[in-house]
Protein backbone atom coordinates (compact mmCIF):
# COMPACT_ATOMS: atom_id res chain seq x y z
CA UNK A 1 0.00 0.00 0.00
CA UNK A 2 1.45 3.39 -0.70
CA UNK A 3 2.49 5.81 2.13
CA UNK A 4 0.07 8.40 2.26
CA UNK A 5 2.20 11.57 1.75
CA UNK A 6 1.01 14.66 3.77
CA UNK A 7 1.63 18.04 2.19
CA UNK A 8 1.61 21.21 4.34
CA UNK A 9 -0.10 23.93 2.61
CA UNK A 10 2.05 27.19 2.53
CA UNK A 11 -0.67 29.52 3.79
CA UNK A 12 -0.40 26.59 6.42
CA UNK A 13 3.32 27.21 7.03
CA UNK A 14 2.94 30.95 6.68
CA UNK A 15 0.35 30.66 9.66
CA UNK A 16 2.33 28.61 11.81
CA UNK A 17 5.36 30.06 11.06
CA UNK A 18 4.03 33.84 12.11
CA UNK A 19 2.47 32.12 15.42
CA UNK A 20 5.67 30.82 16.34
CA UNK A 21 6.84 34.55 15.69
CA UNK A 22 4.67 36.36 17.92
CA UNK A 23 5.59 33.64 20.59
CA UNK A 24 9.26 34.11 20.79
CA UNK A 25 8.09 37.93 21.07
CA UNK A 26 5.96 37.63 23.55
CA UNK A 27 7.43 35.33 25.40
CA UNK A 28 9.77 35.79 28.74
CA UNK A 29 12.95 37.24 27.67
CA UNK A 30 14.71 34.60 30.17
CA UNK A 31 13.56 32.05 27.78
CA UNK A 32 14.41 33.43 24.36
CA UNK A 33 17.76 34.78 25.34
CA UNK A 34 18.94 31.28 26.54
CA UNK A 35 18.68 30.61 22.05
CA UNK A 36 21.02 33.40 22.21
CA UNK A 37 23.62 31.87 24.82
CA UNK A 38 23.61 28.36 23.07
CA UNK A 39 24.47 29.97 19.93
CA UNK A 40 27.27 31.84 21.62
CA UNK A 41 28.62 28.83 23.80
CA UNK A 42 28.29 26.69 20.18
CA UNK A 43 29.97 29.32 17.90
CA UNK A 44 32.38 31.08 20.06
CA UNK A 45 35.30 29.82 18.78
CA UNK A 46 34.86 30.69 15.28
CA UNK A 47 33.26 34.20 16.57
CA UNK A 48 36.43 34.77 19.18
CA UNK A 49 38.20 34.60 15.93
CA UNK A 50 36.37 36.91 13.36
CA UNK A 51 36.26 39.52 16.28
CA UNK A 52 40.07 39.34 16.75
CA UNK A 53 40.62 39.83 13.31
CA UNK A 54 38.42 42.21 12.61
CA UNK A 55 39.97 44.47 16.02
CA UNK A 56 42.92 43.61 14.50
CA UNK A 57 41.88 45.27 11.05
CA UNK A 58 40.64 48.65 12.86
CA UNK A 59 43.80 48.70 14.97
CA UNK A 60 45.94 48.94 12.24
CA UNK A 61 43.61 51.68 10.57
CA UNK A 62 44.11 53.79 13.79
CA UNK A 63 48.14 53.44 14.89
CA UNK A 64 47.60 55.60 17.75
CA UNK A 65 44.80 53.28 19.21
CA UNK A 66 46.53 51.23 21.85
CA UNK A 67 48.60 54.68 23.20
CA UNK A 68 45.45 55.87 23.47
CA UNK A 69 43.93 53.13 25.41
CA UNK A 70 46.79 53.07 27.79
CA UNK A 71 46.24 56.43 28.44
CA UNK A 72 42.49 56.06 29.48
CA UNK A 73 43.38 53.22 31.66
CA UNK A 74 45.42 55.40 33.72
CA UNK A 75 43.51 58.19 33.30
CA UNK A 76 40.56 55.97 34.66
CA UNK A 77 43.15 54.26 37.19
CA UNK A 78 43.66 57.39 38.76
CA UNK A 79 40.32 58.82 39.17
CA UNK A 80 38.95 55.67 40.44
CA UNK A 81 42.29 56.09 43.36
CA UNK A 82 41.18 59.39 43.83
CA UNK A 83 37.49 58.90 44.19
CA UNK A 84 38.77 56.01 46.78
CA UNK A 85 40.86 58.40 49.20
CA UNK A 86 38.12 61.19 49.03
CA UNK A 87 35.41 58.57 49.86
CA UNK A 88 37.74 56.75 53.02
CA UNK A 89 38.50 60.56 53.65
CA UNK A 90 35.03 61.29 54.12
CA UNK A 91 34.63 57.41 56.09
CA UNK A 92 37.41 58.14 58.58
CA UNK A 93 35.80 61.34 59.54
CA UNK A 94 32.76 60.27 60.29
CA UNK A 95 32.97 56.52 61.92
CA UNK A 96 36.93 56.53 62.80
CA UNK A 97 37.76 53.35 64.70
CA UNK A 98 35.42 50.90 63.18
CA UNK A 99 36.82 48.18 60.92
CA UNK A 100 36.96 48.69 57.93
CA UNK A 101 38.66 47.77 54.75
CA UNK A 102 42.14 49.64 53.22
CA UNK A 103 41.26 49.69 49.76
CA UNK A 104 38.33 49.46 47.32
CA UNK A 105 37.39 46.06 45.75
CA UNK A 106 39.60 44.38 48.76
CA UNK A 107 37.15 41.92 49.15
CA UNK A 108 35.94 41.22 45.65
CA UNK A 109 38.02 38.82 42.97
CA UNK A 110 37.97 40.12 39.81
CA UNK A 111 37.64 37.41 36.92
CA UNK A 112 39.14 38.60 33.37
CA UNK A 113 37.00 37.75 30.34
CA UNK A 114 37.34 37.57 26.91
CA UNK A 115 34.68 39.38 24.65
CA UNK A 116 32.65 36.72 22.24
CA UNK A 117 30.52 39.16 20.43
CA UNK A 118 29.26 43.07 20.86
CA UNK A 119 26.30 43.90 19.67
CA UNK A 120 26.12 47.85 19.77
CA UNK A 121 23.55 48.57 17.21
CA UNK A 122 20.50 50.76 17.41
CA UNK A 123 19.38 51.14 21.09
CA UNK A 124 20.10 47.73 22.75
CA UNK A 125 23.94 47.53 23.50
CA UNK A 126 25.40 44.27 24.77
CA UNK A 127 28.70 42.27 25.20
CA UNK A 128 28.49 38.44 24.94
CA UNK A 129 31.28 37.07 27.44
CA UNK A 130 33.23 33.77 27.71
CA UNK A 131 32.42 33.16 31.46
CA UNK A 132 29.46 32.10 32.97
CA UNK A 133 27.49 30.26 36.03
CA UNK A 134 30.38 27.88 36.42
CA UNK A 135 32.63 30.68 37.51
CA UNK A 136 30.64 32.26 39.65
CA UNK A 137 28.87 34.67 37.80
CA UNK A 138 25.13 36.01 38.37
CA UNK A 139 22.88 38.87 37.43
CA UNK A 140 23.90 42.16 38.38
CA UNK A 141 27.50 41.96 38.73
CA UNK A 142 29.65 44.77 37.54
CA UNK A 143 31.91 44.67 34.46
CA UNK A 144 34.79 46.61 34.07
CA UNK A 145 36.51 47.77 31.14
CA UNK A 146 39.67 49.32 30.93
CA UNK A 147 39.61 50.04 34.95
CA UNK A 148 36.12 51.67 34.17
CA UNK A 149 32.64 50.79 34.60
CA UNK A 150 31.15 49.14 31.26
CA UNK A 151 28.03 47.24 32.16
CA UNK A 152 26.03 44.61 34.33
CA UNK A 153 25.72 40.97 33.95
CA UNK A 154 22.00 40.53 32.58
CA UNK A 155 21.69 36.66 31.79
CA UNK A 156 24.28 33.91 33.07
CA UNK A 157 24.53 30.73 31.09
CA UNK A 158 26.63 27.77 31.76
CA UNK A 159 29.68 29.33 30.69
CA UNK A 160 28.70 32.26 29.14
CA UNK A 161 27.15 35.56 30.22
CA UNK A 162 25.51 38.77 28.51
CA UNK A 163 26.63 42.14 29.41
CA UNK A 164 24.07 44.98 29.65
CA UNK A 165 26.17 48.09 28.61
CA UNK A 166 25.54 51.39 30.49
CA UNK A 167 24.99 52.91 26.70
CA UNK A 168 21.99 50.51 26.57
CA UNK A 169 18.05 51.80 26.43
CA UNK A 170 17.50 49.68 29.36
CA UNK A 171 20.07 50.60 31.91
CA UNK A 172 19.53 52.80 35.13
CA UNK A 173 22.33 53.16 37.21
CA UNK A 174 22.79 55.54 40.07
CA UNK A 175 25.87 57.84 39.54
CA UNK A 176 27.36 60.22 41.01
CA UNK A 177 29.23 63.69 39.32
CA UNK A 178 31.00 66.30 41.44
CA UNK A 179 28.53 69.14 41.38
CA UNK A 180 25.64 67.66 42.16
CA UNK A 181 25.13 67.33 45.55
CA UNK A 182 23.19 64.04 45.32
CA UNK A 183 23.13 60.63 43.16
CA UNK A 184 21.63 60.93 40.50
CA UNK A 185 19.81 58.18 37.79
CA UNK A 186 22.18 57.82 34.65
CA UNK A 187 19.76 56.36 31.86
CA UNK A 188 21.45 54.83 28.88
CA UNK A 189 20.45 56.22 25.37
CA UNK A 190 21.07 53.34 22.67
CA UNK A 191 23.03 55.89 20.90
CA UNK A 192 26.75 54.83 22.69
CA UNK A 193 26.06 57.21 25.21
CA UNK A 194 24.28 57.79 28.59
CA UNK A 195 22.35 60.60 30.25
CA UNK A 196 21.28 62.02 33.60
CA UNK A 197 17.97 64.57 32.96
CA UNK A 198 16.87 67.32 35.00
CA UNK A 199 20.08 67.62 36.70
CA UNK A 200 19.37 71.10 39.15
CA UNK A 201 23.17 72.55 37.87
CA UNK A 202 25.16 72.62 34.45
CA UNK A 203 27.98 70.48 34.67
CA UNK A 204 30.83 71.50 32.78
CA UNK A 205 32.32 69.21 29.91
CA UNK A 206 34.80 66.36 31.32
CA UNK A 207 33.86 66.20 34.43
CA UNK A 208 33.68 62.58 35.53
CA UNK A 209 31.42 60.64 36.09
CA UNK A 210 31.14 57.80 38.85
CA UNK A 211 28.89 54.44 39.35
CA UNK A 212 27.92 54.71 42.88
CA UNK A 213 29.09 51.97 45.38
CA UNK A 214 26.38 49.37 46.25
CA UNK A 215 26.31 47.17 48.79
CA UNK A 216 27.25 43.73 47.75
CA UNK A 217 28.19 44.59 43.73
CA UNK A 218 30.86 47.47 44.10
CA UNK A 219 32.43 48.16 46.94
CA UNK A 220 34.03 51.51 46.08
CA UNK A 221 33.05 54.50 43.66
CA UNK A 222 34.13 53.20 40.29
CA UNK A 223 34.80 55.75 36.99
CA UNK A 224 31.95 55.03 34.53
CA UNK A 225 32.32 58.01 31.86
CA UNK A 226 32.75 61.70 30.99
CA UNK A 227 30.48 64.46 30.54
CA UNK A 228 30.46 65.07 26.97
CA UNK A 229 27.48 67.61 26.95
CA UNK A 230 24.74 69.41 29.32
CA UNK A 231 21.59 71.26 27.64
CA UNK A 232 18.78 72.83 29.06
CA UNK A 233 15.68 70.15 29.58
CA UNK A 234 12.99 70.91 26.93
CA UNK A 235 9.95 71.01 28.73
CA UNK A 236 11.75 72.45 32.42
CA UNK A 237 14.24 75.47 31.46
CA UNK A 238 15.44 75.62 34.95
CA UNK A 239 16.88 72.26 34.25
CA UNK A 240 19.66 70.20 32.68
CA UNK A 241 20.32 67.06 30.95
CA UNK A 242 23.76 65.89 30.61
CA UNK A 243 24.97 63.55 28.07
CA UNK A 244 28.01 61.34 29.38
CA UNK A 245 30.12 59.21 27.56
CA UNK A 246 31.46 55.67 28.19
CA UNK A 247 35.35 56.46 29.84
CA UNK A 248 36.93 53.40 27.31
CA UNK A 249 36.19 52.69 23.81
CA UNK A 250 33.82 49.68 24.66
CA UNK A 251 33.73 48.60 21.19
CA UNK A 252 37.58 48.21 20.76
CA UNK A 253 37.95 45.82 24.08
CA UNK A 254 39.02 42.18 23.60
CA UNK A 255 38.47 41.63 27.19
CA UNK A 256 36.61 42.34 30.33
CA UNK A 257 36.80 42.38 33.98
CA UNK A 258 34.23 40.96 36.00
CA UNK A 259 33.45 42.16 39.93
CA UNK A 260 32.42 39.18 41.78
CA UNK A 261 31.97 40.72 45.33
CA UNK A 262 33.10 38.22 48.35
CA UNK A 263 33.88 35.57 46.89
CA UNK A 264 33.54 32.24 48.51
CA UNK A 265 36.31 30.73 47.55
CA UNK B 1 23.41 30.40 6.23
CA UNK B 2 25.50 29.31 9.79
CA UNK B 3 28.35 30.72 7.99
CA UNK B 4 26.72 34.11 6.94
CA UNK B 5 25.33 34.00 10.71
CA UNK B 6 29.02 33.73 11.78
CA UNK B 7 30.44 35.79 9.63
CA UNK B 8 27.56 38.69 10.32
CA UNK B 9 28.47 38.39 14.11
CA UNK B 10 32.18 38.59 13.79
CA UNK B 11 34.25 39.16 10.57
CA UNK B 12 32.19 41.75 8.98
CA UNK B 13 33.71 44.67 11.49
CA UNK B 14 35.99 44.67 8.97
CA UNK B 15 34.09 46.21 5.44
CA UNK B 16 32.78 48.24 7.74
CA UNK B 17 32.59 52.12 6.70
CA UNK B 18 32.13 54.41 9.83
CA UNK B 19 29.92 51.79 11.69
CA UNK B 20 27.93 51.00 9.13
CA UNK B 21 27.97 47.59 7.88
CA UNK B 22 26.11 45.27 5.47
CA UNK B 23 23.83 42.68 6.60
CA UNK B 24 24.38 39.03 4.97
CA UNK B 25 21.42 37.67 6.22
CA UNK B 26 19.65 40.59 4.54
CA UNK B 27 21.14 39.90 0.90
CA UNK B 28 20.46 35.89 1.70
CA UNK B 29 16.67 36.81 2.34
CA UNK B 30 16.67 38.61 -0.48
CA UNK B 31 18.11 35.62 -2.48
CA UNK B 32 16.00 33.28 -1.37
CA UNK B 33 12.98 35.18 -1.82
CA UNK B 34 13.81 36.05 -5.60
CA UNK B 35 15.18 32.54 -6.89
CA UNK B 36 13.58 30.12 -4.81
CA UNK B 37 9.88 28.64 -4.63
CA UNK B 38 6.91 29.66 -2.33
CA UNK B 39 7.71 26.70 -0.20
CA UNK B 40 11.41 27.22 0.54
CA UNK B 41 10.84 31.17 0.42
CA UNK B 42 8.70 30.54 3.09
CA UNK B 43 11.17 28.32 5.49
CA UNK B 44 14.04 30.30 4.44
CA UNK B 45 13.27 33.57 5.47
CA UNK B 46 11.39 32.67 8.37
CA UNK B 47 15.10 30.84 9.28
CA UNK B 48 17.29 34.04 8.34
CA UNK B 49 14.90 35.70 11.02
CA UNK B 50 15.90 33.49 13.40
CA UNK B 51 19.25 33.68 12.85
CA UNK B 52 19.31 37.61 11.85
CA UNK B 53 17.73 37.57 15.83
CA UNK B 54 19.99 35.04 17.70
CA UNK B 55 22.86 37.28 16.74
CA UNK B 56 21.13 40.82 17.77
CA UNK B 57 19.67 41.38 21.26
CA UNK B 58 16.32 39.78 21.32
CA UNK B 59 14.74 37.01 19.31
CA UNK B 60 11.15 37.72 17.71
CA UNK B 61 10.91 40.96 15.75
CA UNK B 62 13.63 40.05 13.15
CA UNK B 63 11.83 36.64 13.15
CA UNK B 64 8.47 37.98 12.37
CA UNK B 65 9.32 40.99 9.93
CA UNK B 66 11.86 38.84 7.43
CA UNK B 67 10.03 35.82 7.84
CA UNK B 68 7.05 37.27 5.94
CA UNK B 69 8.37 40.50 3.73
CA UNK B 70 10.85 37.38 2.42
CA UNK B 71 7.55 35.97 2.03
CA UNK B 72 6.00 38.91 0.46
CA UNK B 73 8.54 39.49 -1.62
CA UNK B 74 8.51 35.82 -3.19
CA UNK B 75 4.69 36.50 -3.84
CA UNK B 76 5.24 39.48 -5.65
CA UNK B 77 8.23 38.76 -7.69
CA UNK B 78 5.04 36.83 -9.83
CA UNK B 79 4.09 40.87 -11.00
CA UNK B 80 7.86 41.76 -11.06
CA UNK B 81 11.12 41.29 -12.72
CA UNK B 82 13.79 41.10 -10.75
CA UNK B 83 17.26 40.17 -12.77
CA UNK B 84 19.27 42.86 -13.26
CA UNK B 85 22.21 44.32 -10.97
CA UNK B 86 20.01 47.32 -10.19
CA UNK B 87 16.75 45.59 -9.53
CA UNK B 88 18.50 43.38 -7.22
CA UNK B 89 19.73 46.13 -5.62
CA UNK B 90 16.93 48.14 -5.28
CA UNK B 91 15.00 45.13 -3.93
CA UNK B 92 17.65 44.90 -1.38
CA UNK B 93 17.71 48.60 -0.06
CA UNK B 94 13.78 48.47 -0.22
CA UNK B 95 13.52 44.81 1.58
CA UNK B 96 16.34 45.99 4.47
CA UNK B 97 14.82 49.32 4.81
CA UNK B 98 11.20 47.64 5.66
CA UNK B 99 12.21 44.83 7.82
CA UNK B 100 14.31 47.38 10.28
CA UNK B 101 11.22 49.61 10.31
CA UNK B 102 8.82 46.81 11.09
CA UNK B 103 11.64 45.43 13.41
CA UNK B 104 11.84 48.52 15.56
CA UNK B 105 8.13 48.56 15.92
CA UNK B 106 8.00 45.08 16.51
CA UNK B 107 10.61 45.45 19.44
CA UNK B 108 8.46 47.94 21.00
CA UNK B 109 6.49 44.65 22.64
CA UNK B 110 10.06 43.97 24.38
CA UNK B 111 10.83 47.17 25.75
CA UNK B 112 9.80 50.72 25.77
CA UNK B 113 12.29 51.98 23.17
CA UNK B 114 11.79 55.18 21.68
CA UNK B 115 11.33 54.21 17.68
CA UNK B 116 13.96 57.87 16.82
CA UNK B 117 17.19 55.75 18.18
CA UNK B 118 16.90 53.10 15.28
CA UNK B 119 16.85 55.43 12.14
CA UNK B 120 20.48 55.57 11.85
CA UNK B 121 20.22 51.59 10.98
CA UNK B 122 17.19 52.25 8.72
CA UNK B 123 18.66 53.96 6.07
CA UNK B 124 23.50 52.84 5.88
CA UNK B 125 22.74 49.00 6.17
CA UNK B 126 20.18 48.64 3.30
CA UNK B 127 22.38 50.87 1.45
CA UNK B 128 25.30 48.91 2.05
CA UNK B 129 23.90 45.77 1.41
CA UNK B 130 21.93 47.19 -1.89
CA UNK B 131 25.50 47.97 -3.06
CA UNK B 132 27.19 44.24 -1.96
CA UNK B 133 24.59 42.07 -2.03
CA UNK B 134 23.41 42.21 -6.08
CA UNK B 135 27.41 41.20 -6.31
CA UNK B 136 27.23 37.99 -3.88
CA UNK B 137 24.18 36.52 -5.52
CA UNK B 138 26.41 35.13 -8.23
CA UNK B 139 28.68 33.57 -5.52
CA UNK B 140 25.82 32.20 -4.11
CA UNK B 141 23.73 31.20 -6.80
CA UNK B 142 26.31 29.23 -8.39
CA UNK B 143 27.09 27.09 -4.46
CA UNK B 144 23.30 27.09 -3.97
CA UNK B 145 23.42 25.10 -7.61
CA UNK B 146 26.25 22.57 -6.59
CA UNK B 147 24.07 21.96 -3.98
CA UNK B 148 21.53 21.15 -5.85
CA UNK B 149 23.19 19.24 -8.56
CA UNK B 150 24.56 17.05 -5.35
CA UNK B 151 20.89 16.57 -4.30
CA UNK B 152 20.10 15.23 -7.46
CA UNK B 153 22.61 12.92 -8.22
CA UNK B 154 21.89 11.42 -4.75
CA UNK B 155 17.97 10.87 -5.26
CA UNK B 156 19.70 9.06 -8.28
CA UNK B 157 21.49 6.77 -6.48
Amino acid sequence: MARKQHRISNRMLLVWFTLAGFIFLLAPGGFTSRFQGAFAQLFRLPLRMGRTMSLSAQIVDSPHHELNRTQAQYENHITNLNAQIEEKTKQLQIVSGLRQRKYGLEGAALLQSDVISVSIEGPRNELIINRGKNDGLQQGQFVLGDNSVIGVISDVWSRTAKVQLITDINTKLTVTIRGLDKSVWMFGSGDGQAKVLWAKQRIPAGTNVMAEKQPGRLDSSIVIGKVVGCERNNQNALLWDITIKPACDIVMLRSVTVIVMNPEQ
Amino acid sequence: MILATVLQASLIDVISVSGTKPDLLLILLAFFSINRDMDNAIITSFAIGFAHDIIGTSIGPGFLSMGLLGTALCYFKQFITIKTMPMQAFTIFVLGFITAYSSAILSRFQADIPIQHIYGSFLGTPLYSAVVGPFLFLPTAWWMNIQTQRKRIRTKR
